[in-house]
């Protein structure tokens, strides 16, 4: 028995802010004052406070240390383990009550989640199968080992589960057709592809509770009838990659993958594919092809891939968020499961917050809760005290949600109806400061340089739209650009081969049905309102502040930029190019914008 | 007239087969293995040289254009040397909110090269991706395996110079 | 027992040639195939050394 447990997070976020360095610095203390068989450290998953990092929690008594360093430890070891004295400078303060918690779940961070998917991201070490199995692990698999296939797929339809990677299509349904589907061979993927920028959920989701995703695809083996799984894994995701392979590698020494499953006869083999970096590959077909060896490109369907999928055989695909709520499914039944979310969408949806809020991270929710308590409860509010615009939700094909629709539920059908969309669950949180014109021109951006190219669609359009984005974001927009923009992305969304393209004008359609008003600005007044777009703008000194260092003439390109020294200096429109060097290198803040 | 074949066939001197052959003996024979083998081809030589591709392409019995039709589709392969270290910047949708554009400016000033280019003495690779999942901490890079979050503009020299 | 893969004594069969169909519960609750409370306690104990907050155990 160990009197202490502490818990450091060694999510991608918290790694990158120094959780390993903390980990070498802490076991040297303990190491300093006897107290290695006392404490255990445990280096766990992501807790999704990825802002705070790294975090560190102590149990039993649960205090919660944020923003830690490997500096700290000492006085951490000194004070909290050898005089139980709460170090009171490392607990999390409140950024508008700046009041201090030491519990992490009276922060409002976590206190307004229902983590049920990430229930052992943060908790457990997911390096250890034992943990998963004191959690409850394995138990959903063996349920479904012990019931017919028909019977699991029943449950999962049953359960309402819809796909949580992008249109919300019910898994058991899915699974209904692979099981349906004739077949000597059927293969089981887990699309592990992330490529949504904005979301890092199914990341997580690996780094924190790979067993989770494990059984999860053994379950839905049993249920369609197939002895072998792919999961297609961003190359990009590292630690994601390691965690599976050890994952799989212990299951397979207990015996919960491989031959002859806890003796039902039930076979199963894991491989792990690494994905080479296209977005399109998230798409079912694009990322079968991918896996197959060839360019991941989409095919028209049908053949849907139940029927028709990896090498020709049924095959069902499903995301890692998907397969990890299956398991607990199974273990804990359908009408547990029924009990959170709403009518048409059941269970939790896992968001990745970030953008202009105070907290940001990865946070589990009820479908249902509202875009409000999200944004200022989870969210913490609009950092620096600004003035809340929008959330984009769903990354490229998702949409911007304005401030007059925070009480939207956040459910499938109520983000659909308002023109966005579920997508992976990107959420990203806009200011007064952020650009609606320049957002949609970025994600455009994006889907025009991850087009495949196999459709004239999607091929011309989403370039075209591009084009005519960055026209008015320059100053150049054209009166007809609107409707042009409008009618462009109807045909695109209407006649494109895979959702990439049928979803690509969503960002366009959605700011043009909300913010239209900023498009006519940039377009009519040639203004930017939230004074975004670099071209838009004008600058000027004021005179009020320049102390006349010189600083801005030295780096103004095209010399727009007079005065003597000491002495308050102007800026020549007529000359300024908008490059913004002067901004950026005055000291004093005398440069600005209107 | 048509050179393909000659292309195909053409043996580079200084070229290192034996170490492309020895790569390969894990996929002869295997199905779906094409991004595999490329990927075990860029981590032995950090590119893929094209003698290795044609090479690849004779093995397989396959046309040479399969091979490139693959690896120039997804980003993560390249047809050039590249750096000693990989400078990835993240232009996802975070990072933009939260201002990365400037800290590109920055970079490219710093280093002298543009996207995708590689500084004259091979130090560094400077690349862009769509999201490396690091939201949290927008805007943010990697440098190799090493993930640098909260960036401003002017903590990029403090970090380069630790490579 | 340090895991739940060691045999808690020679009546454990669970081996690569002759899967328990119980091991997932027998983590747990076991053993299920023996009375034995001496091995009960060595699974109880690798649960009471991992599990680090009250929460923990709740399912």
């Amino acid at each position: 028995m160990y009197e202490k447990q502490i818990l450091i997070c060694a999510g991608t976020g918290c790694i990158s802010s120094g959780a390993y360095e903390v980990k070498e610095a802490l076991d040297n203390e303990l190491q300093k004052n006897n107290m290695e068989d006392k404490v255990r450290v445990i280096l766990s998953g992501c807790h999704g406070f990825c802002e705070k990092g790294p975090l560190l929690i102590v149990y039993p008594e649960d205090i919660f240390y944020c923003e830690v360093t490997g500096e700290d430890m000492p006085e951490l070891v000194e004070q909290h383990l050898v005089n139980g004295n709460i170090v009171e400078r490392l607990l999390y303060k409140d950024p508008n009550t700046e009041q201090i918690v030491s519990n992490h779940e009276e922060i409002l961070f976590y206190s307004k989640q229902k983590r049920l998917v990430l229930r052992n991201c943060g908790v457990i070490d997911p390096e250890n199968i034992d943990e998963y199995i004191i959690r409850g692990g394995y138990q959903g698999l063996k349920n479904a080992l012990d019931k017919d296939p028909s019977e699991v797929v029943e449950m999962i339809k049953n359960s309402g589960l819809r796909g949580r990677g992008g249109a919300g299509f019910p898994a058991g349904m899915k699974w209904e057709f692979a099981y349906r589907s004739q077949g000597d061979k059927k293969y089981v993927v887990c699309n592990a592809d992330e490529g949504d920028p904005g979301a890092f959920m199914d990341r997580s989701t690996l780094e924190g509770d790979p067993h989770a995703v494990l059984e999860g695809i053994m379950i839905a083996g049993k249920a369609i009838g197939s002895d072998e799984a792919y999961i297609y894994v961003r190359a990009e995701y590292p630690l994601a990659i390691k965690r599976l392979r050890t994952a799989i590698a212990q299951a397979e020494e207990y015996g919960l993958i491989g031959e002859n499953i806890l003796n039902s006869g039930f076979n199963y083999k894991v491989n792990i594919k690494e994905g080479a970096g296209a977005f399109v590959c998230g798409e079912e077909t694009a990322l079968l092809a991918s896996i197959e060896g060839e360019r991941g490109m989409p095919r028209p369907r049908p053949p849907f891939p139940a029927v028709k999928g990896l090498w020709g055989k049924p095959t069902c695909i499903n995301n890692v968020e998907t397969l990890a709520n299956v398991p607990l499914i199974m273990r804990k039944g359908v009408k547990w499961f029924t009990s959170v979310g709403t009518e048409g969408s059941k269970g939790t949806k896992i968001f990745a917050l970030t953008g202009k809020v105070n907290n940001t991270g990865l946070c589990e929710v009820p479908m249902g809760i509202t875009l409000r308590e999200v944004v200022f409860d989870i969210g913490g509010g609009i950092r620096g005290g600004k003035k809340y615009k929008a959330v984009q939700i769903g990354g490229p094909s998702g949409g911007c949600i304005p401030e007059s629709l925070l009480d939207l539920p956040i459910d499938f059908d109520s983000l659909t109806q308002a023109g966005a969309m579920m997508g992976s669950g990107g959420l990203v949180a806009m200011d007064e400061e952020t650009c609606m014109v320049d957002l949609a021109r970025y994600f455009l951006s994006f889907t025009q340089n991850e087009s495949c190219g196999k459709c004239t669609p999607c091929r011309e359009g989403t370039k075209r739209m591009l084009e005519i984005l960055e026209r008015i974001t320059e100053g150049k927009g054209e009166a007809e650009d609107i409707s042009r923009l409008e009618k462009i992305a109807v045909t695109v969304k209407d006649s494109s081969l895979c959702g990439l393209g049928q979803t690509a004008p969503n960002p366009i359609l959605t700011t043009l049905r909300y913010f239209r008003d900023e498009y006519e600005a940039h377009i009519y007044d040639r203004r930017c309102p939230a004074g975004m777009c670099k071209e838009l703008l004008s600058y000027y000194i004021d005179p009020e502040i320049c102390n006349g260092c010189r600083a801005c003439t030295k780096v103004c390109p095209v010399e727009a930029i007079t005065g003597e020294k000491k002495e308050p200096h102007v800026i020549d429109e007529e000359k300024c190019i908008a490059c913004g060097a002067c901004l950026d290198r005055c000291k004093f803040g005398a440069v600005k914008t209107k | 007239m048509c050179q393909c074949q000659e292309a195909a066939t053409s043996v580079e001197e200084n070229f290192e087969y034996e170490k492309v052959e020895s790569l390969l003996q894990d996929y002869l024979d295997k199905k779906g293995v094409m991004v595999p083998i490329l990927q075990a081809i860029q981590e032995e030589f950090g590119y893929l040289p094209r003698p290795a591709l044609e090479y690849v392409a004779k093995r397989l019995r396959i046309p040479v254009s399969k091979v490139f039709g693959v690896a120039t589709f997804y980003a993560q392969f390249h047809l050039e040397p590249r750096g000693e270290n990989i400078i990835r910047l993240c232009r996802g949708t975070a990072c933009h909110v939260r201002g990365v554009a400037k800290v590109a400016d920055k970079m490219q000033e710093h280093l002298g090269v543009d996207v995708g280019g590689t500084t004259p003495d091979m130090k560094f690779t400077y690349e862009e991706v769509a999201c490396i999942g690091a939201c949290g901490l927008a805007p943010v890079m990697m440098i190799n395996d090493r993930t640098f979050g909260k960036l401003e503009p002017d903590k990029l020299k403090g970090i380069l110079e630790q490579f | 027992m340090e895991r739940f893969i060691d045999p808690c004594c020679k009546e454990c069969f669970n081996s690569k040639d002759n899967r328990c169909d119980q091991f997932v519960e027998c983590c747990l609750t076991g053993p299920l195939c023996h009375d034995s409370e001496e091995c009960a306690a060595k699974r109880r104990a690798i649960v009471e050394k991992l599990a680090h907050s009250p929460g923990y155990l709740e399912q």
